[in-house]
Order: C-alpha cells, then structure tokens, then sequence
C-alpha cells in the first residue's frame, strides 16, 4: 500500500507527470529568455533614436577682417564713345566708325571662348585692351584731334594742334580740352610706358581704329594716367624722348617734357635741363626732366601725355634715374637707365620693344617698379 | 620522364615564340591604328566580335580581331551604337589643300606723303586659305581642329624666322558645306628702313597647316618650309606664341635688336 502511495505522491504536482522543480525551472528560464529579448528590442530601438550630437565647437579666437585695399579694375570692355559718335553713321564721310569687335583676333579665331585671364599676345607697345595688374595700371585715352567727336576731317593745322596740347596742360591736364576732338573706343592699360620709335600709322590702331587709307594718323594723342608709389621713397628724375610729344607730369607738376625739340616750349613751358640732348634714344636726343619725391608708401597721381603731330615716326621713351644709384653706362656713355614700370613687362612686350630699341638704351628687366598694389 | 621533360620542353619553346610574334604583331597593329581601341562590335543581327577598327571600306568596315585577323562588316549591319562610335571617335579620312596668295597692304595716306616715300616702308599681307575634304563616306560628328601658321624670315638677320599670325578653327562637316569645310589666316609681313637705315622686318617665308583630331592626334599637315617637314619642330612650332622670333631648328631666338650706329643724324 506504501509503495503505491509513494508512486501516486511522485506523479502529483502542478502538471500530471512532471515533477516541480523542471516546470519551476522551465518557468524561471522562459522568464529570463522573455526579459533578455524585451531588453534586446529595447536596445534597437533606443539606438535607431539616437541623434547625432556634433562636438563642441572649438574656442576661436576672432579674426579681424580689414577691406581689402585693392581695387579690382573693371575688365569689362569700355563704354562705346556715345557721346561723340554720331547716331547717323551716314553723314561722317571722313572717318569710317571703327567697329569694337575688330581689334585683336589672337589663335582662337572661330572657335570663340570667354577670356578670364587676359592674353598678353595681344599687348602691345601702347597697352593692352584689359588689364594686366589691377590697380598698377596706367589707362590710356586716345585722342584724334585731326577729327572732331562725329568723325568729320577738321584739316587741323600745326599751330592748332600745338594750341590744344598747350590748353590741356595750361588747364590742369583736364581732358575735357579734348572733348571737342575723336576719342578712340578702345582704352589701353599698361604698366610701362615706353615706346621705341616706330611708324605713327600703328598707334591709332592699337586703340581700335584701324590702319588704312580711311584714317589719317597724324595730330593725335594718348592721355595716360595712373598712380605712382615707392614703398621706401625717394628722389627720382625722368629721361625720355617723344616725338613729337611727351610730358610727364607727378601730383599735379609736370616733371619731364622730352617733346620733340622744335616744338618743345610751345607744348608747355619748360626751362630744361643742363643734362639735354646730351644722348641718343632712338633717333633723337633725350631731355632730362626735374627732380621729384616720393613719401614713404604714399601714392600719388602720375599723368603722361604722348602725341604725333606731323606723322612719320612716334615714340615715347621714359627712363627714370634713381638719385644716389649709379647705373652702367651704355657705347655713348649714357647711363642705362631702367625702363619707367609698376609691373614686370610681359615677354611678348619685352620683345616687341627690343626689337626696336638699340642695346644699352634702357634696362627692360630693372627691379625699380614703382607698384601702389 | 625524360622524353617528357623534352617534349614538354619543346612544346614549351613553340608557345613562346608564337608569344613572342603576337607582341610584335600586336605592338605594329596597335601602332598602326592609334585612333581605335579594342571593343566588342554588335551586328543588328546580334553577331559580336571583339576588334578594333581597322578602315572603312567602300561602304564596309573593317575591323581587326585580337588575334589579327580581318572582319568585314557592311556598314549597314553595323548596330546604331557602333555606328556613332565610328562618327565620333573614329576621325575620318581628310584631303588638305591649300593656297596661299600676297597682296600689298593699303597704307594710310600719311605713309604715301612724298616726305616719307624716300623711305622704303612696305607692307604685304599673306594669306593661306585651306580646304579639309572629308574623304569617308561614314559622317562624322566628332570635333577636329584646323591649326594655321604663317611664317616670316627676318630681312636683316636670315637665320632668325618669326610666327608672324597664327589661327585656329574647329572643323564642321555639314549636308551645306558638303563635307568640304574652308578656313583662312592672314597675317602682315612689313619691310622698312629703320631709324638707323637698315633695311628690317619680315618676309613672308610659308605656311605650316594641321589638323588633330579630339585627342590631339595629327591627322594631316601641309608646308611649304622644308624644315618644317620634321614632326620636332612642327610640335615645337604649334607652342610658339605669335611674334615669336626662332631658328631653323625651331629652338627659341631673342627678338633682333637694332644695330647701334655712330653718325646718328634727324631722322
């Protein structure tokens, strides 16, 4: 009877046929699995939340920003001369209108292309029709004053052209005298001013009008402007030569006038120099112009003012002498004086004026520029 | 063993040198056809073959498989895909000609005054007209480029030459130009008395043209310089910007300088 009721004992607990402690232990174990699966789940999904947090910017310190000092030249093609152009291109028999579009037409002839960078093959001895070296820049204005502002031949005689040249420089260089006259479309920029003698049928050309039969290139002249500096100073003086005109003028004083020596005093007033026509540039004697001074890292306006009168040949040579320098001296015995520059001359230039300037006539490669920028 | 190492041995000497006249082969081939690269070729009728191009034949094409062999495919067989292969990367067959004429230039009536004429001071304009004739019969829509070079010899220093104008075009076949397209360059040549009475300046010496194609490939030429028959120079040519003074070799020269002179005297 005992050992039946010992087995019947063993069969009882909560499920028929298994003992307690396994479903106790089942229980405990399906307990755990579900928790650990429920933290699981949790864990993804708390992950899936989680935002990206960026670090913590790091402390820096201000920086103070100043204006730039530069000025960037506009490198848009000058405005179309408007004013003086006449709406009637029918009633200027004397002068064909030169067409913008015309001037320069370097490899690149058909294929078309937007220039960021200016071409400096199409840089002439008189400048370039963009800018090389924003705010170095000398700008050159053409004027014809064989031609009033409609184009119509005036037949402008000697003495009145040397009168126009005389009333812009006895008015301040103010180029309004020239408003009268035909002002080319295309201004020029340079950084040297510094033309060997060559024929004075090409300069009217290089400011868009071009080369023929139709245009007469005599009593003409290029008006440049531009500012000076030199970061330490000094005392300087011009050499030149121009035929037939070259003056040069420093904040407001003419300092050189190397004009063709016939016509030179009638140009504007001038005493000269003891050190004139003692040496040769190019076909001529070169003048020496006055002694002038720069500050310390100040700027100031320098003009050039370089015509034809007669026709035949124009050049404009302008060297600078540097006081307390000494310069070696050239089969004359002149100094070779550096070329009158705010920037390096571009290669193309360089030989352009080599190849008419005779050896020991000018240092092309100085390092004296007088760049503000 | 032995005779198996010997045969082995020998079988192994025959595949090499076949390797070795395949590279051969396949170095001339490949030297032969610059422009075209292996690729696989489909017919409209869903035939493939791996080739490269070959030439155009008649209204065939030819194409060359890697193992040397010649393929030949009518045009119109040829899937839409190969067909605009062959018109733009594949450059066809051109024909240059080209003339060249002087004139002299007119002057300004300042330079014609009796007080200069003493003076010799003179002026002529060469120009070179080209003709690229497309001699394929496939069209081709790809971009070639048509490079012109004038060419002066210096009066006062023979051995100096100088790049007196330069241009360059791109070249369009079209139904209106009829697969001929023209283009021309000019450029001045000016002898004159300098300011120290030597006779300077340029005569116009020739002309060289080329055309490339897309990858700068040259696809034909045309000169009248003898010296300018060698590829070097020509290569060292196309960098020369215009005025730019050289020799014969086209090595780089310093632009001549005007001679000094003593009995200076108003010009």
């Amino acid at each position: 009877m005992s050992a039946v009721k010992k087995k019947s004992e063993k069969k009882q607990g909560l499920i028929k046929g298994q003992s307690t402690s396994v479903l106790v232990s089942i229980g405990v174990h399906a307990a755990l699995l579900i928790a650990a699966s429920t933290y699981v789940a949790v864990q993804i999904v708390e992950s899936k939340k989680a935002v990206f947090v960026p670090p913590v910017p790091k402390e820096r310190p201000k920086m103070n920003l100043k204006k730039p000092r530069v000025k960037m030249k506009k490198t848009s093609k000058p405005r179309s001369t408007s004013r003086i152009v006449s709406k009637n291109a029918a009633s200027m028999p004397d002068l064909q209108l030169p067409d913008i579009s015309s001037a320069g037409s370097g490899l690149g002839g058909g294929v078309g292309g937007y220039e960021l960078v200016p071409n400096v093959e199409d840089m002439s001895l008189f400048g370039g029709s963009k800018s090389v070296a924003s705010g170095n820049d000398f700008v050159g204005t053409f004027y014809s004053l064989q031609y009033d502002r409609n184009g119509k031949n005036l037949q402008t005689s000697d003495q009145e052209y040397e009168q126009a040249i005389r009333e812009f420089v006895d008015k301040d260089w103010n180029p309004y005298v020239f408003f009268p006259y035909y002002r080319g479309p295309q201004k020029l920029y340079t950084t040297q001013i510094f033309i060997p003698t060559i024929s004075s049928e090409f300069g009217p050309s290089f400011f868009g009008i071009p080369a023929g039969p139709d245009f007469d290139p005599i009593m003409w002249c290029v008006h440049y402007k531009g500012k000076i500096m030199r970061k330490d100073g000094g005392r300087f003086r011009f050499w030149g030569f121009g035929d037939d005109v070259l003056l040069v003028r420093v904040n407001g004083e003419v300092v050189l006038n190397a004009s063709y020596v016939f016509a030179r005093p009638r140009y504007c007033p001038w005493d000269g120099n003891k050190e004139d026509y003692q040496y040769w540039l190019g076909h001529a004697e070169a003048a020496v112009g006055n002694w002038f001074e720069l500050e310390p890292g100040v700027p100031v306006e320098m003009e050039v003012l370089i015509g034809e009168q007669p026709g035949g040949q124009i050049c404009g040579y302008l060297l600078v002498e540097e006081e307390g320098e000494t310069y070696f001296k050239n089969q004359q015995g002149m100094p070779i004086l550096p070329v009158f520059k705010t920037a390096e001359i571009p290669e193309p230039v360089k030989d352009k004026i080599k190849y008419t300037l005779i050896e020991g006539e000018g240092d092309l490669d100085s390092d004296l520029m007088f760049n503000v920028y | 063993m032995r005779v198996d190492i010997m045969q082995m041995w020998n079988c192994f000497r025959r595949r090499k040198k076949t390797a070795s006249i395949f590279l051969v082969l396949t170095v001339v081939f490949f030297s032969g056809s610059v422009f075209s690269e292996m690729r696989i070729w489909e017919e409209i009728s869903g035939v493939q073959v791996k080739a490269e191009f070959e030439r155009e034949l008649f209204d065939s094409v030819q194409l060359r498989r890697p193992d040397g062999s010649l393929y030949s495919v009518p045009l119109e067989n040829l899937s839409a895909q190969d067909i605009k292969y062959i018109r733009t990367m594949i450059p066809p067959k051109i024909e240059l000609s080209v003339r060249t004429k002087k004139r002299s230039k007119e002057r300004s009536k300042n330079i014609t005054r009796a007080d200069y004429e003493q003076f010799q001071d003179d002026i002529n304009v060469a120009t070179a007209s080209v003709e690229v004739e497309k001699k394929s019969r496939t069209d081709y829509d790809g971009n070639l480029r048509l490079e012109i070079y004038l060419v002066g010899r210096e009066v006062f220093t023979p051995d100096i030459y100088r790049l007196s104008g330069k241009r360059a075009s791109q070249v369009k076949f079209t139904e209106e130009n009829k697969g001929i397209y023209t283009f021309e360059a000019s450029a001045d040549f000016r002898v004159y008395m300098e300011y120290n009475y030597d006779l300077r300046g340029a005569n116009y010496e020739g002309h060289l043209v080329v055309v490339v194609d897309p990858k700068g490939n040259k696809l034909a030429s045309d000169t009248n310089i003898s010296w300018l028959k060698d590829e070097a120079n020509v290569e060292a040519l196309r960098q020369f910007r215009v005025d730019q003074f050289f020799d014969e070799s086209c090595t780089k020269r310093s632009a001549p300088r005007p001679r000094y002179y003593n009995s200076r005297r108003e010009f």
